[in-house]
């Protein structure tokens, strides 16, 4: 309950926030000498519009026969009369004004900090396309989500999530096309949601996806508003949180590992090039470093005789097996991967060098690895690093595979590849088949997966996404 | 869930005790052969390999031949006590997956060489693939590690002088698989390669002071196998008759007598037997046929070749269309009496159908065949031969009159 | 379409390819139709022959699905002899399945170790293979479909290339003459013998209920049976046309020899390709009789199938160990080939037979119980 007495609140907001220096209590008096008290967070809002629009306009203005509301210069003004959303609006970045007298309190939404500009995200760059990427802000990261999609249809659904962190979560969707079961899926886990802190969209990821032992992720995330966009306008739900550039979208396919943005914007028959090379490049670096192993060890009849000769030639001094040695080199490039990756950009350079020319070249001249090894590493590399979303499956895979063609040869290896491929299948991502269009098989959907078509032959939403509503457009005249 | 508990830890044991690894072997364990050859000595088989050493192959620059391959030699009742009769002198398992050529000696050959094969079969080691040749009046090892080819290894020399009937067919290029397939056969002998060690002209001044190089291997002509043993040898324009009958010619040259022509301006008539012309065969298609008439058995074949002009020795302006007859049956004649010999020698000399009459007969008279298939060749032998060659000259080359004014 | 449902559904096209992978896989490991009579050129129209037997054979069994298409063939029975020879039948169907898991995983793990891994002991080999099994099997019939989409396509795609790329090894003029060397009996009897081995009919049987359009059942049937003799056709006629008719019976594995003899230019080691498609398509075979042995225990003891999986597969890695270390069962014929051979034949026909039969004495007092399945 809100007192009517100034002193006794600013007790009670002093109580509540007692180990928070920067909270600003002020008290002033008007010029008809109403007593006020306008409490905030130093550094959370704008001081210059706080003293201009509102402390002036209240000293001023303010008598006994005007509205508060009347006087205060700004759009949002709320009244209240509970101390537990008054803590809130405080901790919010919101200016909560007391008046002498007055049982509700006023807040006013000035809240203003330091935030990063719109740029360029680092992970996802692109060479066609829009180079704006979300902020830590939600606030502008649904401003930039509501200039890609002009549509009063796109509905917006706030959360707050996180005992402690009170983080502001939204979903984003379009009424209409979303798949109501997906839907109400996110609402009730979000709902579910019952953690102390929510400090990235990692933590609500986790907390929502459908097979939490699965090295692959069913939820995908994205700093681009192009590609939300775009999902969700295939009837996916986006999960905006505050203070991370990362959204959330659902349900995720498979096959979006291997699609980019960029693929709808280049020509599709190069397009649909880049996403077969995916493809292939997807079981290339899961399977090639075990494939490998398994014909060195096993099955050398199976490789032609002047490769099976120079192989030999680069194996003889080698002192390793060469299982061992193919999961030592395949440990170094995560370590050189991981390196690279946190420190400085000018030494991250260093790391690489010292990557290639010592693991690579010295190591090979002191037949320490043979040279095969460091080739069949480098391409391993390569074809993982043109799937970045479906890195944290594969790393852990590759090991496994790599194990298994060490013990088993060619039949470990094989196993493997039907016990993984069993996985990714049997996985669902809010309801929806992980495998989906490619098992189950879908006919419509097949039309932009490892092969993009013709913009206009997309006539079909992805029919296991977006059920209600699959029609995209009309198809092309003629036909 | 309590499912997938159990799986791991199945998982995990199996993986504890399974750290043997047990059909695995590291390259730097392996001897990796590439040809063998199988011999008889004193009633026990003798079997050299020669195995590659990849540590030399591996390094740039060796130029010194033969110096990448070492030779190993073991003996055994059969194949399989030699191989690892092997292991106690050399230090590596000869591993024969990428044996190439299997050379068998003229005495082994002579012996029951399928039974003696058994091993390289039941065994998945041996590649199908793998050529035979027979050491034509010799031991197999002593026409092995001779190179006088390009090729690194003498190894890939063998198998690059077999590949080569692509471009001459007086030999033959019968694998494993092959040499089973018409082995089983009851209306057709294997024919397979032969190898020969040959003196070499020494042309090459430092290669005559060094003295490596002097001998050269050829694999002219082929070896007639009565099943399973060696019966006889082709020379090599019998080979290529016989490969003219197999229909298994790609391009091929034929060396013809040129025609009699008249020269353009003098309207002299001038002998040409001295002179020879060749074609080179584009494709080639050969039907065989049989026929019985009265109590009489009739082989045909007949031959289309189709070729272009190689060369023209003499006079011949082939771009006058009776000058392109008389070449074609010119080049006709020459094949056909060509394959007439060849019959004639495998009839008379060997009684053996190699040329498979005995499947056309097979299929042609299934219910005589049932009764005759067990005498098949001596009925073959008494067999008559028509032969019937088409040629067609289709391309005459950049020229049309010879050089020769 | 695709939220969650209560029973597994699966799709027509998935079910066709599943059969028609478990049919070829025998072809493509020992071809038998090579060695059985007349075994020589023929063997293609003994194979063509065989359609129509197959069809009279697996009759009784396509009346039932058609019938009771909501309904497993365990279910009818029970529904149809009463509770206590319902069991008893689920019991023999369950004792057959396992059977067919069994004595494919020991084909399985003989060719294994005969062609790649001579000196890792059988018990490796087999658990390996009864894991991956049992991981699939565990994952449920939809998802098991799925993987049969994906996996079979692949191993297709592989029988194919392979068909292709050996073509310059192919001799044709082998299969002549046709329909000399063997007599009219030999041929019948060949495809009998053929028709008789169509055991995995029963997977129709044993899915129909689960179909998404359950009129599909002959439909299935007649195409997986088509498509399937179409394949085995292609292999014989390839593995025939290099080898010759007499070299294939001294093979005990014409197709994998049939892949080793590919090569292009320098490059061999085709056989990879095969064996890796092999064993992919024999990890779907297994997995998919431990299924429905586990289906068809969990009918027997009133209980859901999936507990079952584990001490199914125990007991195969059991079967497998005592046959296996004993003596090899693909090359030699006795006893294991009999059992096979009377297991398929009262599977398909005996026990269907008197299911119908007795359905059909007894039609009017069951039509009550026929109401009550309908709604």
């Amino acid at each position: 309950m809100i007192s009517k007495k100034i002193d006794v609140n600013k007790k009670e907001i002093e109580n509540i926030f007692n180990n928070v220096p920067d909270l600003v209590a002020y008290e002033f008096q008007t010029k008809s000498k109403i007593k006020m008290m306008a409490c905030y967070i130093e550094g959370l809002i704008d001081k210059n519009l706080f003293d201009r629009d509102i402390l002036k306009a209240l000293i001023f203005y303010l008598d006994k026969h005007k509205d508060i509301k009347d006087v205060i210069l700004t759009s949002k003004v709320n009244e209240l009369n509970n101390m537990e959303d008054i803590e809130k609006e405080i901790i919010g970045g919101n200016i909560v004004i007391f008046m002498e007298g007055c049982r509700t309190c006023y807040t006013v939404e000035l809240s203003k900090w330091d935030k990063r500009a719109v740029e360029q995200p680092q992970a996802e760059s692109v060479v066609r396309g829009p180079k704006e990427g979300f902020i830590e802000d939600i606030a502008v990261n649904k401003v930039l989500l509501r200039r890609k999609i002009k549509n009063s249809n796109l509905i917006f659904e706030d959360y707050r999530l996180g005992k402690q962190t009170n983080t502001e979560v939204s979903i984003a969707y379009i009424k209409g096309i979303v798949n109501q079961d997906v839907l109400d899926e996110v609402k009730n886990r979000l709902k579910e949601i019952n953690i102390d802190a929510v400090l990235e969209s990692g933590y609500i990821e986790e907390l929502i996806e459908d097979n939490t032992n699965s090295f692959f992720a069913t939820v995908s995330n994205s700093e681009k508003p192009d590609i939300i966009a775009g999902k969700i306008l295939e009837g996916r739900v986006a999960i905006f949180t505050d203070g991370t550039p990362h959204v959330l979208v659902v349900p995720t396919l498979f096959i979006e590992g291997i699609m980019s943005s960029e693929d709808y914007y280049r020509r599709p028959y190069f397009s649909s090039f880049l996403r077969l090379l995916r493809a292939f490049a997807f079981f290339v670096t899961i399977y090639l470093p075990g494939a490998f192993v398994a014909l060195m060890l096993y099955h050398q009849e199976m490789i032609p005789t002047v490769l099976l000769i120079s192989a030999a030639g680069a194996r003889e001094g080698v002192p390793l097996p060469v299982a061992i040695e193919i999961i030592i080199m395949v440990i170094v490039l995560e370590l050189t991967k991981e390196s690279g990756l946190r420190l400085p950009k000018n030494i991250g350079a260093t790391v690489s060098i010292v990557g290639a020319l010592v693991l690579g070249q010295a190591a090979v001249q002191a037949k320490l690895i043979g040279a095969l090894t460091v080739i069949l590493i480098s391409i391993t590399a390569l074809t993982e690093f043109i799937i970045p979303e479906l890195v944290q499956g594969i790393v852990l895979y590759r090991l496994v595979v790599i194990f298994l063609g060490g013990f088993f040869g060619l039949y470990g290896v094989v196993c493997a590849f039907a016990a993984i491929t069993m996985h990714i299948i049997s996985l669902n991502s809010f309801g929806v088949p992980f495998g989906w269009p490619i098992a189950p098989r879908n006919n419509r959907g097949l039309k932009d997966t490892v092969v993009r078509l013709h913009k206009k032959r997309f006539i079909f939403r992805p029919e296991a996404i977006a059920k209600e509503n699959v029609k995209r457009q009309e198809p092309p005249k003629g036909e | 869930m309590r499912n997938k508990v159990i799986l791991l830890i199945a998982c995990s044991i199996l993986m504890a005790f399974l750290a043997g690894c047990f059909d695995a072997r590291e390259l730097d364990d392996l001897g990796i052969s590439l040809v063998i050859g199988v011999d008889l000595q004193d009633n026990r088989i003798l079997v050299t390999a020669e195995v590659v050493d990849p540590s030399v192959s591996a390094q740039e620059n060796e130029v010194g031949s033969d110096g990448s391959v070492k030779y190993v030699q073991g003996t055994g009742g059969n194949i399989f006590e030699a191989l690892r009769d092997i292991t106690l002198k050399f230090d590596r398992r000869i591993y024969l997956s990428h044996n190439k050529v299997i050379i068998f000696g003229e005495d082994f050959a002579k012996k029951d060489v399928v039974l003696y094969m058994d091993e390289l079969f039941r065994d998945r080691e041996q590649r199908e693939t793998v050529y035979i040749l027979i050491a034509k009046g010799s031991k197999a090892y002593e026409v092995m590690g001779i190179n006088s080819g390009l090729e690194e290894l003498p190894a890939d020399y063998v198998h690059r002088l077999i590949k080569n009937i692509e471009f001459n067919p007086k030999t033959v290029d019968t694998n494993i698989a092959e040499y089973l397939k018409y082995y089983y056969n009851l209306g057709q002998h294997p024919v397979v390669g032969v190898v020969e060690r040959r003196q070499r002209r020494d042309i090459d001044k430092s290669e005559q002071k060094t003295g490596t190089r002097e001998t050269e291997l050829s694999v002219l002509g082929s070896a007639i196998f009565k099943g399973d043993s060696l019966a006889g040898y082709l020379n090599g324009n019998d080979t290529k008759s016989y490969n003219f009958i197999i229909d298994n010619i790609q391009v091929s040259p034929i060396t013809f007598p040129s025609p009699l022509s008249y020269e353009e301006t003098g309207k002299k008539l001038v002998q040409n037997e001295e002179r020879l012309s060749s074609i080179s065969i584009i494709r080639n298609r050969t039907k065989n046929d049989v026929e019985i008439r009265g109590d009489r058995l009739i082989l045909k074949t007949e031959v289309n070749i189709r070729g272009t002009l190689r060369e023209v020795i003499g006079d011949i302006d082939v771009s006058k269309e009776e000058n392109l007859k008389k070449m074609e049956e010119a080049c006709s004649k020459t094949v056909e009496e060509g394959i007439k010999l060849a019959v004639e020698k495998v009839q008379k000399e060997y009684e053996l159908d190699i040329f498979g009459f005995g499947l056309v007969f097979h299929r042609k008279y299934p219910e005589q065949w049932e009764k005759i298939k067990e005498n098949w060749d001596q009925i073959f032998a008494d067999a008559d031969f028509q032969i019937d060659v088409k040629t067609h000259i289709i391309r005459t080359g950049l020229i049309n009159k010879p050089l020769a004014r | 379409m695709h939220t969650k449902r209560k029973k597994d559904k699966v799709y027509y096209h998935q079910i066709l390819l599943l059969i028609v992978i478990l049919r070829m896989m025998v072809g493509l490991t020992y071809l038998p139709v090579s060695k059985i009579s007349p075994a020589n050129q023929d063997s293609w129209i003994v194979l063509l022959m065989s359609i129509p037997y197959t069809i009279i054979f697996c009759l009784p069994l396509l009346y039932l699905s058609n019938k009771f298409n909501e309904y497993n063939l365990l279910e009818v029975s029970e529904r149809i002899m009463g509770k206590f020879f319902g069991r008893i039948i689920a019991v023999f169907y369950s004792i057959t399945f396992f059977i067919f898991a069994a004595f494919f995983s020991s084909v399985f793990v003989e060719i294994l170790d005969s062609s790649l891994f001579r000196r890792t002991p059988t018990i490796v080999s087999v658990s390996i293979l009864l894991v991956t099994c049992a991981y699939i099997v565990n994952k449920g019939l939809t998802n098991m479909a799925r993987l049969v989409e994906i996996i079979v396509p692949i191993i297709l795609l592989v029988f194919f290339i392979l068909a292709i790329l050996a073509y310059d090894n192919y001799d044709f003029t082998v299969l002549l003459p046709i329909l000399s060397d063997s007599t009219f009996t030999e041929i019948n009897a060949g495809a009998i013998n053929i028709g008789l081995r169509y055991m995995d009919i029963l997977v129709i049987a044993m899915i129909v209920p689960n179909l998404d359009v359950k009129t599909n059942v002959n439909k299935i049937f007649i195409r997986a049976l088509i498509y399937s003799i179409f394949i085995i056709i292609l292999a014989s006629i390839v593995v025939q046309a290099t080898f010759g008719i007499e070299y294939v019976k001294r093979i005990n594995f014409p197709y994998f020899t049939f892949a080793r003899l590919i090569s292009i230019g320098e490059a061999q080691g085709f056989d990879a390709l095969y064996i890796s498609s092999w064993i992919l398509g024999h990890i779907i075979k297994i997995s998919a009789y431990i299924y429905f042995t586990s289906v068809a225990l969990g009918k027997v003891a009133n209980r859901r199938n999936q507990k079952f999986t584990i001490p199914i597969a125990i007991a195969i890695l059991i079967i497998v160990l005592l046959i296996k270390d004993r003596r090899p069962v693909v090359a030699v014929d006795e006893p294991i080939q009999q059992i096979m051979m009377t297991v398929s034949v009262s599977s398909i026909i005996v026990v269907p037979s008197i299911i119908s039969i007795v359905y059909l004495f007894r039609k009017k007092n069951l039509k009550n119980i026929n109401k009550s399945m309908r709604q």
